[in-house]
């Protein structure tokens, strides 16, 4: 759905996006993880036939970003919820969104089903009258991403779209994308927040000028750390430790407190005769638990390396 | 090019200005002080000044066309009634500068310009969209004031002239040449100044330069170098249609997409 080859976008001497080359699913929440100046903004940008491509090519279906003859057609097929809400202030939230409407050309029955349908979803067909400069920021960004969604779009591109939303708001925003998802919409999501990415996202690109890497969220994890398992015990002592050193499945292993966390290849396989070899030599198992790496650390791994 | 989209972003635009009371009083004060003050500064004056003789106004008669047909006070009031006129055409030169900074500057400031560049839109018509929506306001409250205007001079001036003294040709070419092409040239300063300055008040200010050269005009008018006359006013009408391409071209070369999210300030 979404491809790019080499993509490479400078302003200047500046080099803000360095042959990125990936390709998104159709029907995919694709999230597009990196620092401020990581790149993400401009790559939408570019994906929406805002800004021009310095190298490289993209495609967006069947059509190819920067041509001439396709940018209608791409901006046509694609919705766009860009950093700042933009809304026009003066003017409610039916109003706003009628204009953009008119803009992609729907005829007046449909722009009328989908504004309501947008809004009533997003809990605001009741304040659909009122003017949009006097919604709260949350407002602002539900009524900015119906104006995404208004004229039906295969592929939204979401730019931070939980950034300054209270809990209650980015909760509801993230359910909002997972219901188009069940639409089989294709999500390209920006985002700082890597809990909101881990949970909602199929895959995860890494860019920092460059792409550094792009996997689902769980093999991001898995990749980077081996499996680990904690064992809380009642009683660590010497003989325990003893034993679990001389265990060929435990590759290493750390204490804390009477913790063990092993690492372990194929704990599904291995940690039941781990188990039984701990309270063979004594020890008392309070608990076992996995130890997971969170998004937060890989990211910040890879960001690091890169 | 479809101007069906152009005219939907104008009539966005519209709705935005009619809400918004500065511009509002602006739009309505502003004309009719210009289409009040001017007359009865400029021909009251004019018919203060009974006694006059041809001699006393030497220096002006050769700046009237006719003049040898008129007495000395229909002579000093036509020549009063055209510097008024290029007076006048500060109107449709100001306008402009209050509404398209708001169009242009506000919706920047407003972040409001992304989604809409995000839209099957071409630039063309998100500019013609835009500057219809500053023209077309300016030219009705310019022709409305203009008929305010024309009553009132031509109810101080009948009794001297026994007839009506507008409409003369200078005004229909004022009004339907030299004034769309002030406010044309207006409203291409003001996208070229939105894109440098993120200050409403300031685009203002800047924007307000445009009177500049109506001001030179007055000046040589009053110095006799230059005379308001038919001929001199179509010649004034070209000359600033000739600018106004060269500024559209230089507009429209600014008002694009890269422009606009990678280079304005």
């Amino acid at each position: 759905m979404i491809v790019t080859e080499g993509l490479t976008r400078h302003y200047g001497e500046i080099v803000a996006v360095d042959n990125l080359t990936m390709k998104i699913k159709s029907g995919e929440i694709f999230g597009f993880l990196g620092p401020n100046g990581a790149g993400k903004t401009t790559t939408v940008r570019v994906l929406c036939c805002l800004i021009s491509i310095t190298a490289g090519n993209a495609f967006i279906g069947d059509y190819q970003v920067g041509k001439p003859e396709d940018s209608l057609k791409i901006r046509k097929m694609v919705g766009l919820l860009p950093e700042n809400a933009g809304l026009y202030e003066r003017l409610s939230a039916y109003r706003n969104l009628d204009f953009y409407g008119k803009l992609y050309e729907m005829p007046e029955t449909r722009r009328k089903e989908n504004i309501e349908h947008f809004l009533r979803m997003l809990g605001l067909w009741e304040r659909k009258d009122q003017i949009a400069g006097t919604f709260s920021k949350g407002m602002k960004q539900k009524i900015a991403l119906a104006r995404a969604l208004i004229h039906d779009p295969e592929i939204i591109f979401l730019d931070e779209p939980t950034a300054g939303l209270d809990p209650e708001a980015a909760q509801m925003v993230r359910n909002f994308i997972l219901e188009l998802k069940k639409e089989k919409r294709t999500i390209f999501l920006n985002t700082h927040n890597l809990d909101e990415a881990d949970k909602i996202c199929d895959r995860i690109g890494l860019i920092k000028t460059k792409l550094i890497r792009i996997a689902s969220p769980e093999d991001l994890k898995k990749g980077l750390w081996s499996r680990k398992t904690a064992i809380q015990l009642h009683n660590l002592n010497d003989t325990i430790l003893k034993t679990v050193k001389q265990l060929d499945s435990v590759k290493s292993f750390q204490t804390m407190d009477n913790k063990l966390i092993l690492e372990v290849d194929d704990p599904e396989k291995e940690n039941p005769s781990i188990i039984e070899a701990i309270i063979k030599a004594g020890g008392k198992i309070v608990f076992v638990t996995e130890v997971r790496p969170s998004l937060e650390d890989v990211y910040l791994k890879l960001i690091k390396e890169a | 090019m479809k101007f069906s989209k152009a005219w939907i972003i104008a009539m966005k635009d519209f709705e935005e200005i009619k809400k918004n009371k500065y511009i509002m009083t602006t739009l309505i004060l502003m004309p009719l002080l210009f289409a009040i003050i001017y007359p009865i500064v400029f021909i009251g004056s004019a018919l203060a000044v009974e006694n006059t003789d041809t001699s006393d106004l030497e220096a002006i008669t050769g700046m009237v066309p006719n003049a040898e047909t008129m007495t000395p006070q229909q002579i000093l009031i036509t020549y009063l009634a055209n510097l008024m006129l290029i007076l006048f055409s500060m109107v449709p030169g100001i306008i402009p500068t209050f509404i398209a900074s708001y169009s242009f500057v506000g919706e920047k400031l407003n972040k409001s310009m992304e989604p809409l560049l995000a839209t099957p839109t071409t630039d063309t018509e998100v500019l013609l969209g835009k500057s219809l929506a500053v023209f077309l306001p300016t030219m009705l409250v310019t022709y409305m004031s203009s008929c305010v205007l024309v009553v009132l001079v031509d109810w101080l001036t009948f009794p001297i002239f026994n007839r009506l003294f507008f409409p003369n040709i200078e005004l229909l070419i004022v009004l339907f040449l030299f004034a769309p092409a002030i406010s044309i040239m207006s409203i291409e300063l003001n996208v070229l100044v939105s894109s440098k300055v993120n200050d409403l008040r300031a685009a203002q200010q800047i924007g307000g330069l445009v009177v500049l050269p109506l001001v030179i005009i007055l000046i040589a008018s009053l110095l006799n170098i230059f005379s308001i006359n038919p001929i001199s006013l179509l010649l004034l009408s070209a000359l600033i249609i000739l600018l106004d391409v060269g500024l559209l071209y230089l507009s429209k070369s600014i008002f694009q997409r890269e422009e606009i999210l990678t280079r304005w300030k």
